[in-house]
């Protein structure tokens, strides 16, 4: 095969969820494609990574330097939920159910893969609660043991803060991505959140 | 390709592809298995919540060449009572990493499992830091790489301070040219000689200062790296 497709088609294949025969699919039909839609689909991959950047707030994805949730003036400013990524918010939004902040860590602790506790942006999040006049933490960590330990170590610095901290846990099972759980089980998991 | 089945620890677990993990298990009368499971991400998957690291679970599995397929998988018991204290939870997932490092695939060293499984009943009852060291120390002597840590690889002596060398598996005292390794102090020493050679359940005997675990845990790691690049 031409190298230029040969490289194509590697680099699709490199992407989650691709394997080799949708690359090559993808690759061939952007071969024939008009220049308009193959250009197109190169500038939003090349804006995407010069024009997103994180939130100075909240890390999540930004456009400016707040992003849309902390810059709305209607969210609930005293109430912050903590999620491990950024798509993690999308999922809670669509639910409707939440109206407060997040905080994205950018990861869990996982002693296995040496994440610890400064590789996240947890520092961030204490000193938000403290400066921003937060009276409730909501933990919507993935269920699973790294998850567990990363909520543990939360609670161990914001309890002496006298901040209420609860946690959506309940509803979502073990094991399973949040980015799975459907609309209805989320929001349920949000209404019976579990104080800790 | 067979089906087999069998029980043991999740050892570690990595997010593969869209739903997808790959789990490395400890199984008794296997060894360490690396297998796929598919689609246990999934809200509703039959497997999900089955694997989380150091769960004991029960699984039926194709066995392949290096990369197992598990077809059926039961949550024997999630050992909460390891996972209620951070403490535990680190010496827990510590062992289970240098497990996962350390162990051949697919060689059944039914030994380290039964050293694993004591380990855990103790860290169910709250060990500390010295049970993980001693665990660590017997889990290199049970695979023959017993490190020398009471007397000096050269003179013999018994006096320090010493100086760990990770590639001859041993200390060197400061009169044989110990000037490279990581340094230990006699009573170190004695400390970590003595970890090796007793029941991990009686570490609690010994009591390591903060400074002592971290240069024991150097001096483990250094060690391991050696040992796992030879083969
Ligand atoms: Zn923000
Ligand atoms: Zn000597």
């Amino acid at each position: 095969m031409i190298a230029p497709l040969e490289e194509l088609i590697d680099r699709l294949r490199a992407l989650p969820g691709i394997g080799r025969k949708s690359a090559e699919r993808i690759a061939f039909h952007l071969l024939s494609a008009s220049a308009e839609e193959a250009t197109g689909l190169a500038t939003a991959i090349t804006r995407v990574k010069t024009d997103v950047h994180r939130c100075r707030r909240c890390y999540n994805f930004a456009t400016g330097d707040l992003c849309e949730i902390c810059a709305n003036p209607n969210r609930d400013q005293e109430t912050i939920c903590v999620v491990g990524h950024p798509w993690e918010i999308a999922k809670i939004e669509r639910t409707g159910e939440y109206h407060g902040l997040y905080h994205v860590l950018g990861g869990l602790i996982s002693p296995m893969d040496e994440v610890g506790a400064a590789d996240l942006t947890i520092a961030a999040l204490v000193n938000r609660v403290k400066t921003e006049g937060t009276t409730e933490v909501i933990l919507a960590l993935e269920p699973k043991l790294e998850g567990e330990i990363t909520a543990m170590h939360i609670v161990s610095l914001l309890k002496p803060l006298g901040v209420k901290i609860s946690q959506i846990a309940q509803g979502i099972p073990v094991g399973r991505d949040l980015e799975f759980a459907d609309e209805v089980t989320l929001s349920r998991a949000l209404r019976g959140r579990i104080d800790l | 390709m067979g089906i087999e089945r069998g029980d043991g620890f999740v050892l570690r677990i990595r997010a593969f592809g869209d739903a997808d993990i790959i789990v490395t298990l400890l199984l008794h009368g296997y060894g360490k298995r690396t297998a796929i499971a598919k689609g246990v991400r999934r809200l509703n998957s039959r497997l999900g919540g089955v694997f989380d690291l150091l769960n004991q679970v029960e699984v039926v599995f194709y066995a392949r060449d290096r990369l197992d397929l598990v077809s059926q998988a039961a949550l024997i018991s999630s050992n909460e009572a390891v996972k209620r204290d951070l403490g535990t939870i680190n010496s827990a997932l510590t062992v289970a990493r240098f497990l996962d490092r350390l162990l051949p695939l697919h060689q059944p060293e039914d030994e380290v499992y039964r050293l694993f499984t004591r380990f855990i009943t103790m860290a169910t009852a709250g060990s500390g830091v010295e049970a993980r060291i001693a665990t660590e120390l017997w889990t290199l002597t049970l695979l023959g790489h017993r490190p020398q840590l009471h007397a000096c690889l050269q003179c013999g002596t018994t006096v320090g301070p010493f100086r760990f060398i990770p590639a001859r598996g041993g200390v060197l005292c400061s009169r044989c040219k110990g000037n490279v390794g990581i340094p230990l102090t006699t009573g170190l020493a004695r400390a970590l000689a003595w970890l090796a050679t007793h029941p991990i359940e009686r570490s609690r005997v010994i009591h390591l200062s903060p400074e002592e675990q971290a240069q024991a845990d150097e001096i483990l790691n250094a060690y391991l790296e050696t040992r796992i690049h030879e083969g």
